[in-house]
This record gives C-alpha cells, structure tokens and sequence, in this order.
C-alpha cells in the first residue's frame, strides 16, 4: 500500500465532510438552531452518527490541512522555487482561514451555549475592524441583525469554496479522492464516529462560565487582557501573514522563529483557558 | 430574568438592565449569592444595579427604559432596536 501524504486526507476528510454536511442539512432549520440540532441527535435514525461526521471529520479537515501546510512548505522556500509555485502557495494559502471558518460557523450554527457566545464575540470583533467592519459583519455574520441567514449560505459555500480551490486551483483536476486515503479517512471515521457522539453546550440562563470552540479558547483567553483588536483580529493573523512571506524572504529562520514563538505562546494561553474554571 | 434584560424593582422605581455585556455582547447572568452581574464569556463583573465593577469590559451595563402599567398590572421595557 502507497504512503498517504496529508493533502490527500485533507481532500478526504473534505468530502466526507461535505458528504455529512448535506444529510445533517435536510434536519437543519435556521430559525430553530438548537431544536434542530438536538433533534438530529435524538429523532433522526442514525442522525447522532452523522453529526458525529460532520462535526469531526471538519476537524480532522482542518488539523490535517494545517498539517499538509507546513509538510510542504520547504518547496517554496528558498531562491530555487519557481515563481509560479511561490505566488500558488501565497494565494492558496486563504484556504486556511476560510477552512477554519467553515468549522467555526458550524459551532455557531448548532446554536447551543459555546455557539451562541462564540457567534456574539466574533461578531463583535468583526465589527472592531476598522473602516470594513460593518461590511465584513453584514457579509460573513450578521447575527444580530440577521440571525443565522446570512451565516448559514455561508458556512456551505466556505466548505464548498474550499473544495473548489482544493480542487480545481491547486490541483488542476476536479477528483481529489486519492483511493487509500478515503478508505483510511473512512474507515477511521465509521470507527470513531459510531461511538463518540459530537458535542452539544445546553444553553443556560445563568451560565457561569462558557468556553468557545478548543481552538478559538486562546483568543477568548487573550480577550481578557487586551484590545479587542489585538487580541482577535492581529494576533491570530501573524502566523498567516507570516507563512505567506514564506517564499518570498530569504532568512526563513527568523520566519519561522516568528511562528514557533507564536505557536508557544497561544497553546499555552490555551491551557490556561482549558484549565480555567471561573 | 429575560433574555434581553433583567428586571429590578426598586424603592425608587423599576429597573431593566440589558444583559448584554458591554465588551463584546455576551449574555451576562445574574449571580444571586454575591448579588451580581457575571459575564461567562471573559468573567467580566457588574453590580447589582450594572455598574461596572472588574474584567474586561470597562462600563456599565445599558439601562432600558421602563415603566409602570396602570393598577400595578405589570412594566412595559423599551428595547431600542
Ligand atoms: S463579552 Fe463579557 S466580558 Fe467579554
């Protein structure tokens, strides 16, 4: 059997997300976010399996994909790259934070206590953008004014557009499904998803304290000490920023110096967060 | 307790303070032991009556209008939209 290479789970772990997505969808109603949700769990046959899929299966999506980023980022490195490659990789690149989006505006669909604040506090944070703010809000989230409408088309079509540049950009070809990493990512999935069900927060009316999705947790826990701005707009793109620059500095080391630091410092504001309890 | 605001009666009059928190939105709850204001979200804390007291947010929570229905028979709250 041939070694699967992450870009082929990542493609994987896509489809079949994509695959759940649409049978999780035909039990979804926007206006009752949560009913809806529990109601897949309880009422529909197999439905906990399938939200099971979806949920987790998105998230091996976007840990693998981060995973495929750095596997390959040494082929744009240096002067020998061609130039064709470097500027494929710089734009490609957006797939990451549209991908992490998709996942995060599954956590506020299901509308339970963690997506109800997630959804409300990046709302927020869009609407501390300077100057587009208000538009990005009205385009990308518009919870307050919208409810779940406008983030709902959006949710699908950032799953789909990631398929789209996955596919038809990156690859130059519409089958992604590189054979033995879909049994893998399948068989692992069936395994998985049979027996650990995906999480849902009841909402409460008095709730203590209510902690986001694992990897928005940093960013909640910076967002007690500094500007909003910092905190949820600046920091958690530096390391975008700086993987686009990638191909085009020479001294790679003090780049990925940038990102290690980083990457130190948010895990361990997240532990912090994980540990919290008041 | 609403999901919008919380109503106080006061000996000077009715209350409604908005539970969304004045950092970034979140629902605040009302914590009856200490007589207070939590914020879940980034634990941000208000007194009795929404003044700010500690935590991110830095100001107190919103006050909504309110007032008294004829015959006691209940407030009306003027959520601005
Ligand atoms: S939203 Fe209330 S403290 Fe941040």
């Amino acid at each position: 059997m041939k070694s699967v290479t992450y870009g082929q789970l990542t493609g994987a772990f896509l489809f079949i997300s994509i695959v759940s997505g649409f049978v999780v969808a035909y039990q979804y109603e926007v206006a009752t976010p949560f009913v809806s949700a529990v109601s897949i769990d309880a009422i529909l046959p197999f439905g906990f399996f399938w939200r099971s899929v979806h949920f987790w299966t998105s998230q091996a999506f976007v840990i693998v994909l981060v995973a495929h980023v750095f596997d390959l980022i040494h082929r744009v490195e240096g002067a020998k790259a061609p130039l064709k490659m470097k500027r494929h990789w710089s734009f490609v690149l957006f797939c990451v934070p549209v991908a992490i989006y998709a996942l995060f505006s599954g956590y506020v669909l299901r509308y339970d206590a963690t997506g109800q604040a997630a959804g409300t506090i990046a709302e927020h944070l869009f609407l501390k953008i300077p100057l587009l703010g208000h538009l990005i809000d009205k385009l990308l989230m518009n919870l307050s004014g919208d409810g779940l409408n406008r983030l709902y088309p959006v949710h699908i079509l950032a799953g789909i557009g990631c398929w789209l540049i996955g596919t038809w950009y990156h690859l130059k070809r519409v089958n992604i499904l590189y054979y033995e990493a879909f049994v893998a990512a399948t068989i692992a999935t069936i395994l998985f998803c049979s027996v650990i069900k995906a999480p849902l927060d009841v909402p409460s009316i008095n709730a203590h304290l209510i902690k986001g999705p694992w990897f928005f947790l940093g960013i909640q826990e910076l967002l007690r000490y500094f500007d909003p701005l910092v905190a949820g707009i600046i920091f958690p793109a530096i390391p975008l920023a700086v993987l686009m620059l990638v191909p085009w500095i020479r001294n790679t080391f003090v780049l990925y110096a940038v990102i290690l630091v980083w990457a130190f410092a948010y895990s361990s504001v997240t532990v912090i967060a994980i540990l919290r309890s008041g | 307790m609403e999901p919008e605001f919380v109503l106080i009666v006061t000996a000077t009059g009715p209350l409604a303070i908005s539970r969304t928190c004045t950092h970034l939105g979140c629902k605040v709850s009302f914590i009856k032991e200490e007589s207070m204001f939590l914020c879940p979200c980034h634990q941000s804390r208000f007194d009795k009556v929404g003044k700010y007291i500690s935590g991110p947010a830095k100001k107190d929570l919103v006050r909504f209008k309110v007032t008294s229905l004829e015959n006691n028979e209940g407030y009306v709250v003027y959520i601005p939209r």
